[in-house]
Order: structure tokens, then sequence, then C-alpha cells
């Protein structure tokens, strides 16, 4: 079920994560997580988690968005939505 | 480096970011600093408080629509709060949200309404006590919901995760407004709003269609030109000068303005006028030369592209506003350009665009003149001086700020250290009223001296450019001297620091009397002298100032 869910646009992810993070282009790794970045702290993740919603036009459940604390648990939760289970990542 | 401090009753770390991205963005370079979670009742009256730490410029407090719900007497808890608000005054200025409902009630129907009972309560506290301190200024919270709306504003998922009413967005929203707010306390206003005719103030091209034909009031886009000179008297009655600037034959268009039967604005709203073949640009510049201001209090709105892309090339210290292409836009574009704002509007304020039409009055009264003596005789001229009063120093602090020509040492304060400064007693703070046969010109004059001993120090004198030239300098200074002298000092001293644009105060001091004292480098007055060596001048003085020697 979860390789059938399409991926979201690399760059469109990059973009978004380095200019709500005010991180720079260099700055950025496909596998980055919260704890790697000083910038990314709690008030930078609402940001980033806003920012995705309306560039991905996803929304996600209140108590999923604490828990999207890296670049790769984001990708997969915009390609599955409601699917996502963050514990599968963990 | 200047400081905003937040408080209120939600997580505004958020806020506190964006506010200061935007603030960075101009010359200053600001910091802002987000107190303690829902702190806003003990941010003024607790020493531990951000507020006390950091000693800002500026105090914001942000009261979400949970106050109104989520505090059991928040009408007596607003008593407390702005009890505790006073503890601040003249320390800091202080903005403030009014209070606005937040619309998803259970019960609608009765809930939202009960809701704005209170909230009109709580604002009427909050307007009573922006009236009563000169300190305090609010911001409308309910403008920002109705403009945005509160799916913009606020997201129940980042509340529940953060206590952070305002979402992202929604806190992007609430620092631009904040920051307008924030530029209207730290900058003064543009002064003068230009405006174009032909399809500016009205619809059509009076010189092709007519006086009959051109657009204004009625149905269709007539409406919106004249929505739109109406929004324009709005803003003059706030003080903001009008002007025109256009190409067109300047006897049609007068007489469009006194003889079309439905123009809001008539030609007597507007103090100047340039209606011309002349370039913009020159046409600009002479009216800020009639006027006697800087081309930077200057503000164009003018419908056409190729002259707006002219001015902003050739006079870029004017402000272009960018107009939109349909006239029914005109109020929106002049309602969100943001030089003009201001907290609060002033008796001069309102008074200024009488006193530009009797300064050309003058201006005329003395070409007619057989002698300048004659004409400053015919002026009869009186001042009433006196010392700054709690009612007189937003004035005060307007003029300090704003008078950049006749200033002798450009020594700007702000009202804290005005106000600190009448208390103290170290210094007086003398205002100068000046009337004559055609009129009032208000509060013109600001005299800071420090009293002590047998040399009297000036540490600033300025003037209003509207009242120079017609003796009153040399009068203030004899009254000051006179003073001076009577209190037993002997000298009285000043200085002159040369500024970018106070050239026509540089050879006041010595044409005055003073002399250049080399070992202090401070001009000099010897008050034995004084009466001989100051020039005549022509103005009746009524003497209201209380003592202005400083006690023992």
């Amino acid at each position: 079920m979860e390789s059938t869910a399409p991926l979201p646009d690399e760059t469109a992810l990059k973009n978004v994560v380095v200019s709500a993070l005010e991180i720079a282009h260099t700055a950025y790794r496909p596998d980055l997580q919260m704890h790697d970045v000083p910038a990314w702290d709690s008030v930078a993740h609402l940001n980033l988690i806003f920012a995705i919603e309306e560039a991905f036009a996803v929304k996600f459940q209140t108590e999923l968005i604490p828990q999207l604390d890296s670049i790769a648990k984001l990708r997969a939760a915009i390609a599955q939505g409601a699917a996502f289970d963050p514990g599968s990542m963990a | 480096m200047p400081r905003v401090v937040l408080a209120g009753d939600t997580t505004l770390t958020g806020v506190a970011r964006a506010l200061q991205k935007r603030l960075r963005s101009g010359t200053s370079k600001w910091s802002v600093i987000d107190s303690d979670f829902n702190s806003w009742q003990r941010e003024a009256i607790d020493p531990q408080s951000q507020f006390h730490q950091t000693s800002p410029e500026i105090l914001i407090y942000i009261l979400s629509p949970r106050v109104l719900t989520d505090l059991p007497d928040i009408e007596a808890e607003f008593d407390v709060f702005l009890r505790g608000l006073t503890s601040v005054a003249g320390a800091t200025r202080v903005l403030c949200t009014t209070v606005a409902v937040h619309p998803h009630q259970p019960q609608p129907l009765i809930e939202t309404l009960a809701g704005q009972r209170i909230a009109a309560v709580l604002n009427t506290k909050l307007l009573s006590f922006q009236e009563q301190n000169s300190w305090f200024d609010l911001i409308d919270q309910t403008a920002l919901f109705a403009s945005h709306g509160v799916s913009a504003l606020t997201d129940a998922r980042y509340e529940t995760i953060g206590r952070m009413y305002y979402s992202p967005k929604g806190a992007e929203l609430l620092a631009e407004a904040l920051s307008r707010a924030v530029s209207a306390l730290t900058t003064s206003p543009k002064k003068v709003l230009v405006l174009d005719l032909d399809n500016t103030l009205w619809s059509g091209v009076l010189g092709e269609d007519g006086i009959d034909g051109i657009g204004i009031g009625g149905d269709g886009v007539g409406y919106a030109h004249l929505r739109f000179q109406r929004a324009i008297k709005t803003l003059a009655r706030s003080g903001v000068l009008l002007a025109i600037c256009s190409k067109n034959d300047e006897a049609d268009a007068l007489g469009a303005l006194a003889e079309h039967p439905d123009m809001a604005l008539r030609i007597g709203d507007f103090c100047a006028h340039r209606i011309n073949w002349e370039s913009k640009c020159d046409n600009l510049r002479g009216l800020a030369e009639e006027l006697n201001l800087g081309l930077d209090s200057f503000v164009l709105f003018d419908d056409s592209p190729f002259e707006r892309e002219q001015v902003r090339r050739l006079a870029p210290e004017i402000d272009v506003i960018e107009v939109p292409a349909d006239p029914a836009d005109y109020v929106r574009a002049l309602a969100d350009y943001p030089g003009f704002d201001r907290f609060r509007v002033t008796e001069e304020d309102r008074s200024r665009s009488r006193q530009y039409l009797e300064q050309a009055q003058r201006e005329a009264l003395k070409r007619q003149s057989e002698s300048l003596e004659e004409f400053y005789i015919s002026l009869q001229m009186h001042a009433l001086i006196e010392c700054a009063r709690e009612t007189t120093l937003p004035r005060v602090h307007q003029l300090i700020w704003k008078t950049n020509q006749f200033n002798l040492t450009t020594q700007r304060y702000d009202e804290p250290e005005l106000r600190s400064m009448m208390k103290s007693g170290e210094r007086r703070i003398v205002t100068l009223r000046l009337s004559d046969k055609l009129g009032e010109s208000g509060l013109a004059g600001v005299l800071i001296v420090s009293t002590a001993g047998l040399r009297w120090e000036i540490d600033n004198l300025l003037l209003s450019c509207r009242i120079l030239g017609r003796t009153v300098e040399y009068g203030l200074i004899r009254f000051i001297a006179q003073k001076a002298r009577a209190a037993g000092a002997c000298e009285l001293a000043a200085s002159f620091i040369p500024s970018a644009r106070n050239h026509i105060a540089a050879g006041f001091l010595q044409r005055a009397g003073f002399q250049m004292e080399e070992r202090s480098g401070k001009w000099v007055l010897t008050l034995d002298k004084a009466d001989t060596l100051i020039p005549k001048d022509f103005v009746s003085i009524t003497d209201k100032v209380d003592e202005l020697v400083t006690g023992e």
C-alpha cells in the first residue's frame, strides 16, 4: 500500500523546508532530522507544517503534527496523508 | 538596538518572530521578544517580567478572543490590568489590541452576541484609557478579523498543540498589522497628498468631455470617484494637506471644482495647486517650495502610469502610490498606503490646511506692503508663551520630531523624556502659540532651557516653518533673556548643531546678538546688553509661564 502512494516532488519539498526553516539551500539534506537543525525548533516546526500543508494541499491530524520530526516522515506523510503511521518509521 | 516586548494570553513566539523579521527589513535593527505565556496581567507590575527586565521602547499587548470566554470575570480583571498599566506610564509606548469575538461558539445565536456585549464593554474601557494616556494606543483587532477571517487567523490544531491561538498564517497577518503600527509610532507621517484630476478625482478628461461629461457622483464609475473624494476628505480632516498637480486648463479645472454639483472636494479643500502643462516633477518641486516642505513629505496619487514612473525616477523622495486600474479600488489603495498613519490627531493637525491658506494671504499682504516693517505691524502678531503641560505635550513632541529647518540642535526627545524633564524641573520646556489678524498658527515654537545659576542654557529652540520670517524668534529670545535677567542670571548660552536640513537656523544666534565663546564652543548672549543686541520684533506677548527658575 505504501509503495503505491506518489512521493512529493523533491525540489518542491526542499524549497518549502528551506524557506520555512530559514536555512541555507546548502544546509538541506533529504534525510534531515529536527534535532540536527538548530533553527528547527517547535515554533519553526509549526511554521514548516503550515507551509507544507499549503504547498501540498494536505492537512495533518493534530496528533500527527509533533511527530513529523524529519524530512523522511514529512515526505511519507505528504504521500500517504491520513494513512501515514509514524510508528512504522520510528 | 530598539526593542519590542509582546505580552498576551496566548503563545506569541510565532508572532514575535514574524514581527522581528518585518521590522528588520527597515533601517533599525529591532529585536522583538515574546514574554511568558499568559503574562498580560502581570507584565506591567511584576519586576521579574520580560518588560521590566528588558525596558523595551515599545510594549505590545495582544489579547486573543479567548480572554472573553476563558476568564471567569474578565471585566474585573481588565480593570486590574489597566490599573497596573498606569505604573509603566511614561517609560514606554504601549500598544494594545482591542478585543474581538471568536465566532465558533456553541449556541452561536446567543453566545456570539453575549461576547459582543462584553467585548464592547472592554473596548470602551480601552478607548477611554487611550484618551487619557498619550503613551497608550490601540490596534483594532476586529478589523483584522473582518479583513482576513477567522480561518486565516487561527487554527484549532495549532492552538491545541502549542496554546497558539494565532496560527502561523495568523501570526504573519498580525505581525503585518503590528509592524504598520510600530512604523506609525516611530516615523513621522507624510504631510501632503498630491492629486491628479482627470481619471483620478473624476472619470473622463475635462478638456475633452467638458464639465457635464466628466463622471463624478451618480451611478457607475462616477460613484467610485465620489467615494474616493470622500475618503480623501476624511484623510484631510486628520491633518493631511491636499494639493492638485494636473495637466489641464487651470480655469476649466478650477471651474469644475467650483461648479460641478456633485464634487465632495472643493477648491477650498486644497492648500495649493499646479494646473498647467509643465512636467509633474517641476510642479511637485514648485509645490514643495510654496508650502515650504521637503519633497519627502509628499505623496502622489495619479492614475497615469507614465507620470508615476517619471516621478519615481526623477523625484525618488516622493512616495508614489501604485494606483489600481479600476477606480472602484482607489479607496482601498489609499487605505493600504501606510505613510499617512497616525494614532492621534492634534488640534494643529486639524487646522493645518486652514493655516496654509492663511499663509498664502500673508504672502499676498507682504507683497502689498510698502516695507517689511509695515507688513509686520499690519499682521498684529500676538504670542502666548507658557510652560509645557500634559495637554500640550503631544504637540511639543510632534514639533520636536517634525521640525527640521528652524531647529538649533535637532535634539529629539521622546515623550517619556519630555515628561520627566517637565517633572524634574532641571530644564524648562517653554511653548509659544502665535496668532495674528489672519488667524491662529497654534503651538508653533518650543524652547528648552536650563535655568540654574548665572548662565541659563538653551538646550534647543525650534520654530515651525509656518511662523518663520515674522520676527517671532527674536521676540521669544528677548522674552527668555528678560526672564533670565530678572532671575539674576548674566548670560544666556546656546548651541547650534548643523544638520542636513537646518541651515535656515545657522546664522540666527549671531543675528540675535550671541557671540561665539571659544573655550566652550557655545554661543553666548550677555544679558545686560540683550535689549540692544536682539533685533526688533513686532510681537506682543502674553506671559503665562510659571516660575522658570529652578528651585534650590
